[in-house]
């Protein structure tokens, strides 16, 4: 769900980090019925649902430097919920519904129809302790819940980002379902190492809830 | 209050104050009240690990023991009864 990664410091650990990296992730899952958090709301704060379905000038909200991808993700049916405080871009979350390869992590997730993923969240530095995460993940919940869209909603984070996994675990309650190993190139290439997901039955395995609905 | 109440008092007025832990009920939400962000509950736990000596799994990791003081203290005392270290055994 979270593609920030800690620094490390050393020549050996910048060429490991930039040029190839083995790194662990976790998949976490959430009963999307569950109940959710009560968040202090965020002064000046708005959260902007991005969809293709629902056209509108979310070029207005995003930076253009995110354009092109957000172009992707809607063209595969997802949808966005971009944060702004006083009108500013603050952060962002992604939900899809369609089994897909990720184009940056290279983890490829494979969904059952009442199965949701959440990926890309982001907030900006200025308002990481503001709790911004917090609103964008209560909100992309809600929003499922209240659909009924799906009843389970995966996510997957480095496990290194300890604040991301500690987030959605104790404030949000998603369980560890299956961890993988992701590879990544030049932090531009990634892929799954195969045979690292364990248990090899999950949203990142060839089986899974996915393969018993189908 | 139980001892381990009082422990994970102390450890939350380490990373927030005393006077705001001082205002708590056990039972409070400390996400919800905005007591902590998410940022302080990675503090926290770390000091679960290394002021008490509790290993703290992904397993761990959930609103039921991290969620509020009452919730800590029955985390600490169930990692404890299952032989974890901490004060007096570790």
């Amino acid at each position: 769900m979270t593609s920030a990664e800690p620094v490390a410091s050393g020549g050996l650990a910048w060429v490991r980090q930039h040029l190839f990296e083995v790194v662990p992730v976790e998949v976490l899952e959430r009963d999307v019925a569950k109940a959710l958090p009560e968040l202090t709301p965020i002064l000046g704060m708005r959260i902007h649902r991005v969809a293709a379905s629902k056209p509108g000038p979310w070029r207005d909200v995003v930076p253009q430097h995110q354009w092109r991808t957000v172009e992707r993700f809607l063209a595969r049916g997802d949808r966005g919920y971009v944060a702004t405080v006083e009108g500013q871009y603050a952060g962002r979350i992604w939900l899809s519904r369609t089994s897909h390869r990720d184009h940056w992590s290279g983890l490829r997730i494979r969904l059952a129809p009442d199965e949701a993923y959440a990926y890309a969240m982001e907030a900006g530095p200025r308002y990481r302790r503001l709790g911004l995460a917090a609103q964008l993940v209560a909100r992309l919940l809600s929003d499922l819940r209240d659909g009924q869209e799906a009843s389970r909603v995966y996510g997957w984070v480095d496990l290194r980002n300890r604040e991301s996994l500690i987030l959605l675990s104790v404030v949000f309650g998603f369980t560890p379902v299956q961890t993988v190993r992701r590879a990544h190139l030049l932090r531009r290439i990634g892929w799954q190492v195969r045979g690292s997901d364990q248990p090899a039955f999950g949203p990142l395995s060839r089986v899974g809830r996915h393969a018993e609905a189908d | 209050m139980t001892g381990a109440a009082t422990e994970a008092r102390h450890i939350l007025s380490s990373v927030v104050g005393d006077d705001l832990v001082a205002s708590l009920g056990d039972d409070d939400q400390l996400f919800s009240r905005g007591v902590i962000d998410s940022l302080q509950l990675v503090e926290i736990i770390e000091r679960f690990q290394g002021d008490l000596g509790i290993e703290v799994g992904g397993e761990d990791l959930s609103p039921e023991n991290f969620g509020s003081i009452a919730g800590m203290a029955r985390f600490l005392e169930q990692k404890r009864a299952r032989g974890g270290s901490g004060p007096g055994n570790g």
